[in-house]
């Protein structure tokens, strides 16, 4: 028995395994073919032969692929920078929340005398464990999301490990440029009693580093989930 | 008769701007209007319309918003903007450049013969 809604979504993951056909797209083509098949029927076809005609009508999938790529060349970018920046602002997240994670372990241990070693072991395997733990929630939804084909068309998996790396390498870039900064300014021989001083202001800086770039990245997701101006 | 693939491609943009200035629409509205002002010969394959409309939106010619239709589903309006009226007169003096030409070609004595 022909299930009308279950062509047309069948049609539709056929279609929505293109990366240039947008989910916006999908559902105006989707549209289209049900006005189509709702016509047909007033004509005479029945059900299927109405869904198999409109459905020609509006092309290969392949060919209305193309043709949407050419029309917008600069989206497949903005899209593949969209979810570089939704990667990166995961990782941040996963981050804070392993940091507040952690700080809880330290003092809940601290309270029970435990030495630093075992604060920094347990602490780092915490981490880790929740980076992983990440992980494993991200890959779980690449495998069970549907349109898992078209993300991976799309090179999620390249601009992914692209942003991870790119995130690692600012923050320790960040990291690096405070100790050594720190550090040298030990070296130039600051006096001992701006110490405190200088810890302080090190600590806003990095304060101030940790609150930016997560406002930066979503400003840049917003700028790119914005409509399109005009280009004239 | 048929339109050729090249007058097809030249022919779309003016013509989804002409409707659109009347009237904003949705893509199945304009196919559907072209194929009954052309009496059927003027058939695109349905899809192509729409790279069409993204490319003209992306121009900033015309403009489209989301709306939820009769039907219960939502679809996108498509109109014209400020840039696409211009557009759309300056297509207007070349078509009806060529079509005079034509037509006083086709209507008049030969001009080359003496």
């Amino acid at each position: 028995m022909f299930d009308l809604n279950e062509a047309i979504g069948a049609w539709r993951r056929r279609m929505g395994a293109n990366p240039d056909i947008q989910e916006g797209d999908l559902d105006e083509l989707e549209d289209h073919l049900r006005e189509g098949v709702a016509d047909l029927r007033q004509g005479g076809l029945n059900e299927e032969e109405a869904f198999l005609v409109a459905a020609r009508r509006l092309g290969d999938p392949e060919v209305l692929a193309g043709e949407f790529a050419t029309a917008d060349p600069g989206l497949r970018r903005r899209v593949r920078l969209r979810w570089m920046v939704v990667g990166a602002l995961a990782i941040l997240v996963l981050r804070f929340f392993g940091d507040v994670m952690a700080d809880f372990l330290t003092g809940g241990m601290a309270f029970m005398n435990a030495g630093p070693q075992l604060l920094g072991w347990t602490s780092g395997i915490l981490r880790l464990t929740i980076l992983l733990v990440g992980g494993l929630l991200f890959w779980r939804l690449l495998a069970s999301d549907a349109a898992a084909g078209r993300i991976r068309k799309l090179g999620i998996w390249s601009a992914g490990v692209m942003s991870m790396l790119l995130v690692s390498l600012a923050l320790l870039i960040g990291a690096a440029s405070l100790r050594g900064g720190s550090g040298w300014l030990l070296g130039v021989g600051v006096h001992s009693s701006h110490l405190p001083a200088m810890s302080l202001i090190t600590y806003w800086f990095r304060a101030g580093l940790l609150l930016l770039l997560p406002l930066l990245l979503l400003l840049l997701l917003w700028l790119l989930a914005r409509p399109r101006g005009k280009t004239r | 008769m048929t339109l050729s693939k090249e007058l097809i491609a030249a022919s779309t943009t003016p013509l989804v701007l002409s409707i659109l200035e009347r009237e904003e629409c949705y893509g199945y509205a304009l196919i559907k209007q072209i194929r009954q002002l052309s009496g059927d010969r003027i058939a695109w394959s349905d899809g192509m319309l729409y790279p069409v409309l993204r490319r003209l939106e992306t121009q900033g010619l015309i403009s489209s918003a989301w709306r939820s239709a009769d039907t219960g589903r939502r679809r996108r309006y498509y109109r014209i903007e400020n840039d696409g009226r211009q557009e759309l007169a300056r297509l207007r003096e070349q078509w009806n450049l060529v079509g005079s030409v034509l037509g006083r070609l086709w209507q008049e004595d030969p001009l080359c013969s003496t």
